[in-house]
């Protein structure tokens, strides 16, 4: 009797939990893969079979904006190593890494929005680096950065390193700072030097949570992009900095089809859940390594 | 002596590369905030020197704009309640996940953690339309729901993982002492999660703060503008005059380094927290 009571009431703790992540989460994902099948005739919906994924597929500018965002997946590399790399520098306790550590992580807690402006002022034509460049005789490197086709988007992904760097020193930082120290000191007898000791200790003792952070940068850089975008170059010039978001945004709240947009945001809820099956198996393999 | 010779280089290598990481990272808030503090023939002229004369009319130009503060409001409010019924409403489920017994329990929880990845941009056009339907566009409460419904699989991961280690012989106890279920919650697992309380709510407050997209299309009507939106959009009016925006970005951007210079340990331990899944 008593156990009964046990059961219903721990069901109620949990309910308010799940009615909203349902309603917020689950059913929006539900109502995506329903709408991305279906269209708009008569003010009625209608299923529609593959045509919003045809009509997606056949525009330029989806092909366009999935180039961009995997141009943008070119971040993740330079982010990881250059983590690492800022990693094992604080961690060999050189002098004044605590705060080091702060700063790097700051801005991190900048609004997208605020990054993005600052940098807008600073890389446009008339901006502090131009203007640096040309006092320093560079006029030839004083170019329009935010501007140029070529130049748009690796200055935008440039943005997005500065912004996110924090994150990964911190996430490799923590990791590092757990290593059996040991490891390191048997690496010494056997006479390791600095390179080797990172590429036969540190490395493959932070594989895991190196292999977690591409993972979710990758996620990022697909999914997390939109506010860079929006604030620094609206997609442009010429849509050299179109990605997927602001596709989708541009598609449903500036007077497109929906249930275009609908089947686009499903491309990219695809594209996430294959990133995270990847991750979860490779971590499903390492347990199997390890027992 | 090779060793220390080597071990010098590598010291002097590893400063130089940390002070031009650190140059890097300050220039960009150095010019937001030297040039927020000049007037606007200054930073014309010279952007990178320092205000000379210094004022704050930046500031009070930027609080005169039109709607600032209600902007102002709108981000607090949100902030605060967002972060505030997310943390009662995890803290009922975690404390289910962890310390009740129930069927289906390790499948339901586990049902939460890919909910952490779904991307925003898959969501926002159903959200939309189920708030549409329900009369709620331009309302706080629905953006409230929304940024609730996106941090609770987070926090409430967070929590459980933190409520699991405490004693189950201090919730005996309070049994014994004739406590019922809920009040055990209150009375002894809610002070003792006081830390993961904390570290959570940093990261939500600094989350919510920053938001774009949803408060971009939730909040259409300007009086119902987040500061981040509100600046966001104000930058186009406004694109001449550089140290109002300037400063209006100070605005935006002080309260949450206040958060940061008091509570790093604690947001950075969130952040952590919730990157060891799976």
């Amino acid at each position: 009797m008593n156990k009964k009571i046990q059961i219903n009431t721990a069901y109620l703790y949990i309910l308010p939990a799940f009615l909203i992540m349902g309603g917020i989460i689950v059913y929006p994902v539900i109502e995506l893969i329903i709408g991305s099948f279906m269209t708009v005739t008569g003010g009625k919906e209608v299923f529609a079979a593959l045509r919003n994924y045809r009509l997606a597929f056949k525009d330029p500018l989806l092909w366009t904006a999935l180039q961009n965002n995997l141009k943008l997946f070119l971040c993740v590399p330079v982010m990881t190593v250059l983590s690492l790399v800022i990693a094992v520098i604080l961690f060999n306790r050189i002098a004044g890494w605590r705060f080091y550590r702060s700063i790097i992580f700051l801005p991190f807690i900048l609004a997208i929005p605020v990054v993005g402006i600052i940098f807008t002022y600073i890389l446009q034509m008339n901006g502090v680096l131009n203007t640096t460049l040309r006092n320093l005789g560079l006029d030839m490197l004083a170019i329009d950065w935010l501007g140029s086709p070529t130049l748009a988007l690796p200055s935008v992904g440039a943005v997005i390193i500065w912004k996110q760097l924090g994150f990964g020193v911190v996430l490799f930082l923590a990791r590092l700072m757990s290593i059996d120290i040991s490891l390191y000191e048997a690496a010494e007898v056997d006479g390791a030097t600095w390179l080797q000791k990172f590429f036969q200790v540190t490395v493959p003792q932070a594989a895991a949570v190196i292999e977690f952070y591409v993972i979710i940068s990758l996620i990022d850089m697909l999914s997390w992009v939109f506010s860079f975008i929006f604030v620094m170059t609206a997609g442009g010039p010429g849509n050299r900095t179109t990605v997927l978001e602001f596709l989708i945004y541009k598609k449903s709240f500036g007077g497109g089809d929906f249930n275009i947009a609908m089947a686009i945001s499903a491309v990219v809820l695809v594209m996430a859940t294959i990133l995270i099956i990847i991750h979860q198996s490779l971590l499903g393999r390492r347990e199997e390594m390890s027992e | 002596m090779n060793t220390r010779n080597q071990s010098f280089i590598s010291k002097l290598l590893s400063q130089i590369l940390m002070i031009i990481m650190t140059f890097s990272i300050i220039m960009p808030l150095y010019f937001m905030f030297t040039n927020s503090f000049k007037e606007r023939h200054q930073y014309v002229r010279d952007a990178l020197s320092l205000p000379s004369p210094f004022t704050l009319q930046n500031y009070i130009e930027a609080f005169r704009g039109k709607n600032f503060v209600e902007w102002f409001k709108n981000s607090i409010i949100l902030t605060f309640c967002s972060a505030a019924v997310t943390m009662v409403i995890a803290l009922l489920a975690a404390y289910a996940f962890a310390k009740l017994h129930f069927k289906g329990k390790r499948l339901l929880f586990r049902f939460i953690i890919p909910l952490m990845s779904v991307p925003p941009v898959a969501m926002i056009i159903p959200q939309f339309r189920m708030i549409k339907t329900l009369g709620m566009v331009n309302t706080l409460q629905s953006v409230i729901i929304i940024y609730t419904g996106i941090m609770l699989p987070m926090t409430i991961y967070m929590f459980r993982n933190f409520l699991i280690d405490i004693p189950d012989s201090l919730l005996e106890a309070a049994r014994i002492d004739g406590c019922s279920r809920f009040m055990t919650l209150i009375k002894i697992v809610a002070p003792l999660s006081v830390p993961v309380i904390i570290t959570s709510s940093v990261v939500n407050i600094v989350w919510v703060w920053n938001e774009l997209l949803i408060a971009l299309v939730f909040l259409q009507k300007e009086s119902l503008r987040t500061l981040i939106v509100g600046i966001t959009l104000f930058r186009g009016r406004f694109t001449l005059n550089v140290p109002v925006i300037l400063a209006g970005l100070g605005i935006v951007s002080i309260p949450m380094i206040i958060v940061y210079i008091f509570a790093q340990k604690h947001l950075v331990e969130g952040l952590l927290a919730g990157s060891v899944k799976g």
